[in-house]
């Protein structure tokens, strides 16, 4: 379940979403950063050229020992949040705040973790005034684990909702596959269900429903078409019959005539039952078949037959194996394969049933590779064959049953011989 | 045996009653669904014999109509919808047998001679007789003068359907239908096949033969 979540087309699209508001995030959160950091930064840098600019100010009206003074005063008046100040003499000493060495250029200098504006007095002193910017790595900190976090939460959210979105969309779709299915199964009245809503998923439903519709239509249409022919066809045959009936007495050559009107209805009923079970409408009456009991049945009928013919039947029938199916034609099929076997097959015959697996060989001269395609189609016969009685319609109702019944037929070599086998 | 045919085909509706007269019946014919059902709730026929498409009041409607109304009388449905489904249709509609078109005179013949005189239903009985043969269904147990004959489960359902008809022609097409279920035309001869399989072991020995062909129609076993 979890592999299909992943997998739908929404949760890649959940997928993508994620990542691009993560993208997002992160841009955000880069200019905010720069922003914030440039902000602080203006900030301290007004503070200190303030400070500056007093104190400059109060150095040209009273001199140096009043700058001193100045100094003093405000270090002791705010020890915790203040700024740094130096003053450097001629000989390179620095007074008050401790720095290894100050530029002597004025204006702006980045030293350690200083911001540090540095103004030149007279006779060889320099005033510097400092900012720590410890408080913006603070807030570096702080932002990084924000931005973090969003990105977990994000993640998390956005897996969340692809996994929802896409359960959402999962189980429209499964409605959407099991109606078709069961379109496909032959049930043409299957429609599928609307949300209401009118979202891509409904205009999709609608447009898919029209379709059904007009392709119940046809079919409808073809169908009534095939029982107007199946019904105007077999009328005037059925008078000619009668009429052959008729006139049959004593004369034998009446009596082929009779008999080549047969054969040409048989192969016209063999293809008419072959629509019927392509339609897929005898899987309404679908009841449980004991196969095992229908299988010895059939084994029991046959064997007689091929005794007569001097060949055998032997049976490898596992006992009571049941099967979801149309009875009648199960059998007509299973009668089919083992007629083939005895026409075309050999002298021994064996049927066989386990769970899920049924199959019919002989021991005769088998199919070969190339023909094994070919001879399920219709009106398609081998060589072989074409000298024998028959429609070449036999294997195509085989065909049409065990698709109806969903058996996977395929034909094998049985070394030697063939072996028809079903998997169910 | 007095007979009524619902068929609209007036050459086909013919067809079947002359062949009914040339074995002493008499058959009244009605060409229309409306007609049909008038000619049934009133006359006193021992089989009908009704088409499926008919003008005016259809086949399956009218033998439904004909059931609701306590007419009992055995119909057998000749028509050319050959679908396994519309024979379901047929025979849940009422209708005791269903015959498709085109169909031999004899096997028609054979099927209405068999529903003419049907036992009513529920009344089953455990054994049959047959001649000097007798079948006790109950036991699986078949004798013919006294003597107990082995048969293999197909040749006993066979013989079942003969002795249930007996006296009566039961053609190929009835015993495939009624012994096997099997609804289409096999390739090889099963039913020849047990047929002569069954006379081995019910006459072989006898005098007298119980089991009969009759030649281009089917089988016969004796009554007495």
């Amino acid at each position: 379940m979890l592999h299909r979540l992943i997998h739908t087309a929404n949760f890649k699209l959940a997928v993508l979403y994620t990542a691009i508001f993560f993208a997002s995030v992160a841009v955000l959160g880069g200019v905010l950063y720069i922003d914030v950091q440039q902000s602080l930064e203006d900030q301290l840098k007004d503070r200190i050229s303030a400070e500056m600019e007093q104190l400059l100010g109060d150095y040209r009206d009273d001199g140096m020992n009043e700058l001193r003074h100045d100094v003093r005063e405000r270090i002791e008046a705010n020890p915790a949040n203040r700024l740094r100040y130096y003053i450097q003499n001629a000989d390179g000493r620095i007074i008050f705040d401790k720095l290894a060495a100050l530029p002597r250029e004025r204006g702006w200098h980045s030293i350690a973790h200083l911001v540090l504006l540095v103004e030149p007095l007279e006779d060889g002193y320099v005033l510097a005034i400092g900012g720590e910017m410890t408080v913006m790595q603070d807030m570096q900190d702080v932002m990084l684990h924000g931005l973090l976090m969003s990105f977990v939460f994000s993640l998390v959210l956005g897996i969340i909702g692809g996994l929802i979105v896409s359960r959402r969309f999962l189980k429209r779709v499964d409605r959407l596959s099991r109606t078709a299915e069961m379109i496909g199964a032959g049930d043409l009245s299957q429609r599928i269900v609307l949300n209401g809503t009118g979202d891509d998923f409904d205009q999709l439903a609608t447009t898919i429903n029209r379709m059904l519709d007009r392709i119940e239509q046809l079919l409808g249409e073809i169908q009534h078409v095939t029982t107007n022919i199946a019904h105007d066809l077999r009328t005037p045959l059925t008078k000619l019959r009668n009429r052959l009936e008729m006139l049959q007495e004593g004369n034998p050559e009446i009596g082929d005539a009779i008999a080549l009107l047969d054969e040409s209805l048989n192969t016209f009923s063999a293809l008419l039952r072959i629509a019927e079970v392509e339609s897929g409408a005898r899987r309404e009456g679908f009841t449980q078949v004991d196969l095992s009991l229908l299988l010895t049945q059939l084994a029991d009928t046959y064997s007689a037959v091929a005794e007569q013919e001097s060949a055998t039947l032997r049976t490898n029938i596992s006992a009571a194996i049941y099967v979801n199916g149309d009875k009648h034609l199960l059998t007509q099929m299973f009668s089919n394969l083992i007629e083939n076997a005895l026409k075309y097959g050999g002298k021994e015959i064996t049927v066989g049933l386990q769970q899920n697996k049924i199959w019919v060989g002989d021991n005769g001269a088998g199919i070969p590779e190339s023909e094994r395609g070919l001879i399920l189609k219709p009106f398609y016969r081998s060589d072989k064959s074409r000298s024998t009685r028959g429609n070449g319609l036999g294997l195509s109702l085989v065909a049409a049953i065990a698709a109806l019944h969903s058996m996977k037929l395929s034909l094998n070599d049985h070394k030697p011989g063939l072996r028809v086998e079903l998997d169910f | 045996m007095k007979l009524l045919i619902i068929e609209d085909d007036a050459g086909m509706a013919g067809f079947i009653a002359n062949g009914l007269k040339e074995h002493g019946h008499t058959a009244d014919v009605a060409a229309d669904g409306h007609e049909g059902l008038m000619l049934a709730t009133g006359g006193n026929y021992d089989v009908m014999v009704i088409d499926r498409m008919l003008p005016k009041l259809d086949g399956l409607t009218l033998l439904k109509t004909l059931r609701e109304s306590g007419v009992k009388t055995p119909a057998l449905f000749l028509t050319a919808m050959g679908s396994l489904d519309d024979r379901v249709k047929g025979l849940e509609s009422g209708a005791d047998d269903y015959v498709v078109k085109p169909f031999a005179f004899a096997e028609l013949y054979a099927r209405i001679c068999v529903l003419a005189r049907r036992p009513p239903m529920g009344d089953v009985a455990t054994t049959l007789q047959a001649a000097d043969l007798e079948m006790d269904i109950m036991k699986r147990t078949v004798k013919r003068g006294g003597e107990t004959i082995m048969l293999q489960p197909t040749e006993f359902r066979l013989l079942e359907y003969l002795m249930r008809h007996a006296g009566k022609l039961v053609t190929r097409t009835m015993l495939l239908e009624g012994v096997w279920e099997f609804h289409f035309d096999p390739k090889t001869s099963i039913v020849e096949t047990h047929i002569s399989r069954l006379r081995s072991k019910v006459d072989k020995g006898f005098s007298r033969e119980l089991i009969t062909t009759v030649r281009g129609s089917g089988y016969m076993i004796d009554a007495a």
